[in-house]
């Protein structure tokens, strides 16, 4: 969808207007065009209800969620870098930008064509707010607006996960009745099976609708199932993971709970023939996917461990893989992670998604 | 907006109103207060509880318990799978939410008001994602035992919101059991055991725990269950719903659809109180033992019983006759601002009533909201106190004396008796509906009670109505029929 040419005010120079789509987690703008060299005034509103920033990457598809996973990182540094993480693959950016702000960078568009990312690296906001700034001989400096998200179900409703998790015991789409799902500030949201005591799947970006459960309108019986507002990806559902002693023991496991803890992750509580397991779930440094630290309280032998291994990168702090299953020796086991993270779709060649001239 | 539900969490909402709202029926000596709740907040009461410092704890379908103290609310928890009844211990202040999946501890570590250990107590219980599998409770005992009953599944197509609608019906009934436990009441043990108490429930929206151990629970009129029910839980009983029946070992490998309605006839229980349909009741809610000796007036010992559709409150006296509870029940306080579902009483004795009407529907113009009675201390309202059975008819027992003339004069009393249908289908209508006049009205010498002489027989509800007939100071009755559910008679 073309919705106009931006004003050229000379040959080699170029305004941009980036906004925000309200409360979705993206750019108004999906893709732009400029020629090498041109001299780019660009201006970021953030008309949106929280934080922003705009940072300008060299090619890769790879690149937005990678620079952004190393902000993250920034910790206390963070605000001070304005989550700009060093290194050589961030060419320009704003400032971090409060609602209603806006920030105007000026720069020269590199010489060598290429589809050159923008992205937000405010925590979790990556893995939707990122467009591609297109330098291309032939570029005529169409603005491809980005679409809007099908509004799904009543914006009233939706959970937006802030600077703190979020636990919510409801049905879920996809989900068994006995589900959870926590909504993480990093962007990353999983549902824990508090039947089976294991990660089902997770999403990215915006956390539940939870509107079919409160009721959406005043009439409303509400009890229906809630539905996830980013995007699933799987984490190699095979059914509870963990086998004690032997693979695929016959073992007992119940629920035992969960502990909110702030700012900080919760932790979920299970049992497993009567021994107590404490798992805490974050999101993968890189990549999108899940760390998983389980702890024993008492040491539990030799442990196994099942994923059903199709597109995801497996690692661990400790045993041996063998395809999707891990092996942690007696003595090792009584703490360990595991991750779990997709396979970037194709590191070392940069497709070029399908921009409109 | 963004969502501000679950961001309210910091802040502490302030508000001291209540506001005076009188219903249509409310015996004298007795007002009601409206209690106002913020704007931010969607209360749809599921549980009520109040801590021994006296701050009342509300739990909520929409899956937060609040605190109100003092007219100041806070959040307490946040992300419950629809939150259907709430315990405090009375000497810890510890607290346990029902919520549909499982009985939970709600602890707070750190001590900022707010729970941080959602613990898991026993979820030992099957659970579909039909609508209809509510979870009530819970309520405990002097041995720590923890009591809930459990909504059997919807088998209406649609309604159920599942494709688990069609499983576990008795003769076609429309509730079924699309998973285990479904329709019964179950004991938590303190070491966190499961042990299936007692079968037969149908929705079992209310279970309470009076001061002698004695557990009851209501049930909603619908298939097997011909009108509203007041129930005394004994362990190992049958209330009458077969599908749950399927989790009885003694009915393992049997087709529940081959015995007869006759044959669960005989193995049922019958209820202690009938809560005639469409008349008094539609779909109770929280029974609760009035033990406050005697803050709230003159009614210590009885049973007030909510009704979510009609937002009435009931009262009910009952008696043992032949070892089992039977009594009568009236009407209390009539209508309230919404449907009611919980019943709890105040340290300083006053009613707390909890409510909800969200989707299914009840008298008034509110979704939810929060009530309280508070009786003056001072006014004994003009009331048939209980109706109690004698071998040769009923005596009722006043408030307080009573006109003697009036209530000599055979005139004034309209009596009627009728059975119900035990049945699969949905309901009963009254049968063998007799009117009757009481052969002789005796008032006791202190004016206090009067003897009706009448022929008596089982199995039916008999309802008695009072006209022209008021206090010997004059006072009006506010409520003048009582309904007594005749089980046994006195031998």
């Amino acid at each position: 969808m073309i919705l106009g040419v931006t004003a050229a005010y000379a040959a080699d120079e170029q305004e941009v207007q980036i906004g925000t789509l309200h409360a979705q987690m993206k750019f108004d703008v999906a893709s732009f065009q400029v020629k090498p060299g041109t001299h780019v005034r660009l201006t970021f509103n953030n008309t949106d209800e929280m934080q922003h920033n705009l940072l300008i990457l060299v090619p890769g598809e790879n690149k937005p969620l990678e620079v952004a996973q190393r902000a993250w990182m920034l910790g206390v540094d963070a605000v001070k870098k304005a989550f700009v993480p060093d290194g050589p693959d961030v060419l320009f950016h704003t400032r971090v930008l409060d609602p209603q702000q806006s920030d105007t960078i000026n720069f020269t568009a590199p010489e060598v064509e290429g589809d050159y990312p923008f992205v937000c690296t405010l925590p979790g906001h990556a893995f939707s707010m990122k467009g591609i700034m297109r330098v291309n001989k032939s570029a005529t400096g169409a603005v491809v607006k980005a679409a809007a998200a099908p509004p799904v179900g009543n914006s009233k409703f939706h959970l937006h996960v802030m600077d703190e998790p979020l636990v919510i015991r409801a049905f879920v789409d996809g989900g068994p009745a006995r589900s959870i799902s926590v909504g993480l500030p990093a962007g990353i949201n999983y549902l824990f099976d508090a039947e089976e005591c294991y990660v089902r799947f997770g999403w990215t970006g915006m956390f539940l609708d939870v509107g079919p459960n409160v009721g959406i309108n005043e009439g409303d019986r509400g009890g229906g199932w809630c539905r996830i507002l980013g995007d699933k990806f799987e984490l190699g559902d095979s059914g509870f993971p963990i086998s004690l002693g032997v693979p695929d023991a016959k073992q007992t496991v119940k629920f035992a709970g969960y502990r909110l803890r702030g700012k900080d992750v919760p932790q979920f509580f299970f049992t497993i023939d009567g021994k107590r397991v404490t798992q805490t779930i974050r999101p993968a440094a890189l990549g999108v996917g899940l760390i998983s630290e389980f702890e024993f309280d008492t040491d539990p032998g030799k442990v196994f461990f099942y994923v059903s291994p199709h597109l995801l990168r497996l690692s661990s702090s400790a045993g041996t893989w063998e395809s999707g299953r891990l092996e942690v020796s007696a003595g090792a086991a009584k703490k360990f992670s595991v991750t779990i993270v997709r396979q970037a779709k194709d590191d070392t060649k940069p497709k070029t998604p399908a921009v409109a001239p | 907006m963004k969502i501000a539900l679950f961001s309210l969490a910091a802040a502490l909402l302030m508000n001291q109103a209540a506001t005076a709202a009188n219903p249509v029926r409310l015996p004298a000596g007795y007002s009601l207060e409206t209690i106002d709740i913020p704007s931010e907040i969607t209360l749809g009461v599921g549980g009520l509880a109040f801590t021994p410092k006296g701050d009342l704890l509300i739990c909520t379908r929409e899956g937060e318990v609040w605190r109100y103290t003092h007219g100041n609310w806070s959040r307490f928890a946040y992300g419950l799978h629809e939150a259907l009844g709430l315990y405090v211990d009375p000497k810890t202040s510890e607290v346990w939410v029902m919520q549909r999946p499982e009985l939970t501890k709600l602890i707070d570590e750190d001590g900022d008001g707010k729970a941080d250990v959602y613990q898991t107590v026993n979820a030992d219980w099957g659970l579909s994602d039909n609508y209809h599998e509510y979870a009530f409770g819970p309520v405990r005992d002097a041995a720590g035992n923890f009591y809930g009953t459990l909504n059997l599944s919807l088998s209406w197509r649609g309604w159920a919101r599942s494709d688990r609608w069609d499983i576990g019906r008795v003769h076609d009934s429309k509730m079924g059991h699309a998973a285990k436990y479904r329709g019964w009441c179950f004991q938590i043990t303190p070491d966190g055991k499961f042990v299936p108490y007692a079968s037969g429930l149908r929705s079992p929206a209310g279970i309470t725990i009076n001061g002698k151990g004695e557990i009851f629970y209501t049930d909603n009129q619908g298939d097997w269950n011909c009108t509203s029910t007041l129930h005394q839980v004994v362990k190992g009983r049958f209330y009458g719903h077969p599908s749950s029946l399927a989790d009885d070992p003694a009915y393992a490998g049997k087709n529940l659809n081959r015995i007869t309605e006759e044959e669960y006839d005989h193995l049922r229980s019958r209820p202690a109180v009938y809560l005639p349909h469409g008349e008094l009741s539609n779909s109770p809610g929280e029974p609760i033992f009035d033990e406050t000796g005697g803050k709230f007036g003159p009614f210590e010992g009885q049973v007030f019983i909510g009704d979510q559709t009609k937002s009435n409150e009931m009262r009910a006296s009952l008696e043992k006759v032949g070892g089992e509870y039977q009594g009568a029940v009236f009407d209390f306080a009539d209508p309230l601002q919404c449907g009611i579902v919980r019943n709890r009483f105040a340290p300083d004795g006053s009613l707390w009533i909890g409510q909800t009407g969200r989707g299914w529907r009840s008298a008034g113009e509110k979704i939810f909201g929060l009530q309280r009675i508070v009786w003056d201390g001072r006014t004994v309202p003009m009331e048939m106190h209980s109706i109690s059975l004698t071998k040769t008819g009923f005596r009722i027992q006043f408030t307080k004396p009573v006109d003697r003339q009036a209530a000599a004069d055979l005139a004034n009393y309209k009596i009627k008796h009728w059975g119900y249908i035990y049945q699969a289908e949905y309901g009963s209508p009254k049968v063998d509906l007799t009117e009757l006049s009481p052969a002789s009205a005796r008032v006791a010498a202190d004016g206090q009670s009067v003897e009706l002489d009448m022929p008596l027989v089982k199995e039916v509800v008999y309802q008695l109505t009072l006209s022209n007939i008021a206090g010997a100071d004059g006072a009006p009755m506010t409520n003048a029929t009582g309904y007594y559910t005749l089980n046994r008679l006195r031998e």
